[in-house]
């Protein structure tokens, strides 16, 4: 356990280091560039418009780094040949692909903290009254909080493809799957229209197997005023968790199995 | 980690997935609106495409239909200009976009109903019954279709529809009382007055707020025509013939206190040329040879 945290500290320090966090600098300028002309441009929409630019952006921006950064975790320890000094000390190959994962999660929690109070703090300022009083958008957090499992879900996705093919080919698959994440939820649909019964029943299995990304949008939801239930919250949350241990597992038996030679 | 006991966990976790699936789907049913993407159709298809920024997408779409509209409204001096018809071949589109990637975008719906009727009256009601059915306890919705059936002069169902959105819970009074109006007297000029005046009293924007006091002005200077000529129709009794010019009727113009339709004091203004210019800023077009006013050119009845 305590192997695992010491990975995770380091690649975390690693990503504050090669600059990821800057994106958090632009993630400001958007915000308050937003803030000043998104009122004057939508007849008023701004309360409605800032947190779903800004639980979109924190998306957009989570996804990158889940993608670009996961995939490259494992195979820049391999090609600048540190991990053999590290697989030669006594840590597991789990234990480090858990520390990428968790080292990676806390870089990504940072920045959907800093993100979602900025958005929290443009509504507050927008909503400002005279007497005083200020609205805070509480509905945000919760989906602020999915939106962070779904980045986690992509980091063991993006983990899984990097332990055995090359950081190219697992960008590609990584987006490839995010795609396919998205688009699921119509495969039920699609199969309830299919003739073939085993066609259809691809379908569905396909839309069982594959992560459904659409689970984890609340993004128009809250931004309408809408609290996400507890218990949505609950389930995918719990979705999340399977979802990525299955990932990590496979990635772990995948990665045991690996020759360096 | 033994290879078995990695198989073991991935089977128990793939089997967990499908009940777990059905629970979010139960409460997150997958949208049926699938079955009309597949036969195409195009704001389905962004939807579709939207990879869960279906929301920031909904956004960009509202900004670009709102800068579509005022663009037309600008006129050769680059100032915004409420009275000049506009070309919105692109509106509907746009909002039913915008609606589609967000159903719940209630402003969009009313934005398309207050200026879509200009155009095609037929895409106003479309898109508004679109919104009712996905925001069906939005009292303004349907104060924005009963507004779209007036206008195409189906007081009947104006009627309805404003005595039914009287009747959703924590709407306004007044919406019955409209709706009483709209069935004993649709077409009058005093339900045009009563109908924008509050429509520009509900607006939080400038550009509705303006787009409404143009068509209160433009009842009122309907107003205005008919009160010029019932003074030229009295000239000619009293004198057989017609004024050669309207400066003959200032002085009596200028005195007078008579109201219009509206319960407004007709007030006409005179320009340093002594000539007569209605509430919209025009000069009336007066004919004498049958002694009558023609409609200023950017006056167009809402009621016709």
């Amino acid at each position: 356990m305590n192997t695992i945290l010491v990975i995770a500290q380091n690649t975390f320090r690693e990503s504050v280091r090669d600059k990821v966090l800057y994106n958090l600098l632009f993630f400001a300028v958007l915000l308050v560039a937003s803030s000043l002309i998104i009122g004057e441009l939508s007849l008023n929409q701004e309360k409605l418009i800032i947190p779903r630019m800004g639980l979109s952006v924190m998306l957009f921006f989570g996804g990158l780094i889940a993608i670009f950064i996961g995939t490259g975790l494992v195979y820049k320890e391999i090609d600048k040949r540190t991990i053999y000094a590290m697989l030669a000390k006594p840590i597991g190959r789990g234990e480090f692909i858990l520390g990428k994962f968790f080292g990676l999660g806390l870089t990504l929690l940072v920045n959907c903290l800093v993100m979602l109070s900025g958005i929290l703090l443009s509504y507050a300022i927008l909503s400002y009254n005279t007497d005083g009083s200020v609205a805070i958008a509480w509905a945000l957090i919760p989906a602020g909080y999915l939106i962070f499992l779904q980045l986690l879900l992509i980091v063991a996705i993006g983990l899984l493809f990097s332990s055995f093919s090359s950081p190219a080919l697992s960008i590609t698959l990584s987006i490839i799957i995010y795609i396919i994440g998205s688009l699921s939820k119509d495969l039920p649909v699609f199969a309830q229209t299919i003739p073939f019964i085993i066609t259809k029943y691809l379908a569905l299995f396909l839309y069982y197997i594959l992560p459904n990304f659409s689970n984890f949008n609340y993004i128009t939801y809250v931004a309408q005023g809408n609290m996400i239930p507890l218990n949505d919250i609950l389930t995918v949350t719990l979705y999340a968790v399977i979802y990525t241990t299955l990932l990590l597992v496979a990635t772990i038996a995948i990665f045991q199995k690996r020759n360096f030679k | 980690m033994k290879t078995y006991f990695a198989v073991l966990i991935i089977i128990v976790c793939l089997s967990i997935l499908y009940p777990l699936q059905k629970i979010i789907d139960a409460s997150h049913p997958p949208e049926e609106k699938v079955q009309q993407f597949l036969y195409v159709s195009s704001p389905t298809h962004i939807k579709e495409l939207s990879f869960g920024f279906d929301g920031a997408l909904a956004d960009l779409y509202w900004l670009r239909s709102v800068q579509y509209y005022g663009r037309q409204l600008l006129n050769e001096n680059n100032e915004v200009s409420f009275s000049q018809k506009v070309d919105q071949k692109l509106l509907f589109p746009m909002l039913d976009i915008t609606t589609t990637l967000d159903p719940q975008y209630v402003q969009a719906y009313r934005f398309g109903g207050l200026f879509l009727p200009d155009y095609d009256p037929k895409l106003a009601l479309d898109l508004l019954y679109k919104g009712i059915k996905e925001n069906p306890n939005n009292w303004r919705l349907y104060q924005a279709l009963g507004t779209v059936y007036w206008q195409i002069k189906d007081y009947k169902k104006a009627g309805e529809i404003f005595l039914k959105a009287g009747e959703i819970p924590k709407s306004p009074a007044w919406l019955k009382i409209i709706g009483g109006v709209m069935y004993s007297q649709g077409g009058s000029r005093a339900t045009a007055c009563q109908l924008y005046a509050t429509l520009y009293q509900e607006a939080t924007d400038d550009f509705t707020k303006g787009q409404m006091e143009t068509q209160l002005k433009r009842v009122y200077a309907l107003n205005q025509v008919d009160y010029l000529n019932s003074l030229l129709e009295r000239y000619k009794e009293a004198t057989g013939v017609c004024p050669p010019s309207l400066t003959l009727l200032i002085k009596t113009v200028q005195q007078n206190q008579e109201k219009g339709e509206c319960g407004e004091i007709i007030q006409i203004q005179v320009n340093e040329k002594g000539e007569l210019i209605s509430i919209l800023g025009d000069k009336f077009n007066y004919d004498p040879t049958n002694c009558k006013i023609n409609m200023p050119y950017r006056v167009f009845d809402p009621l016709k």
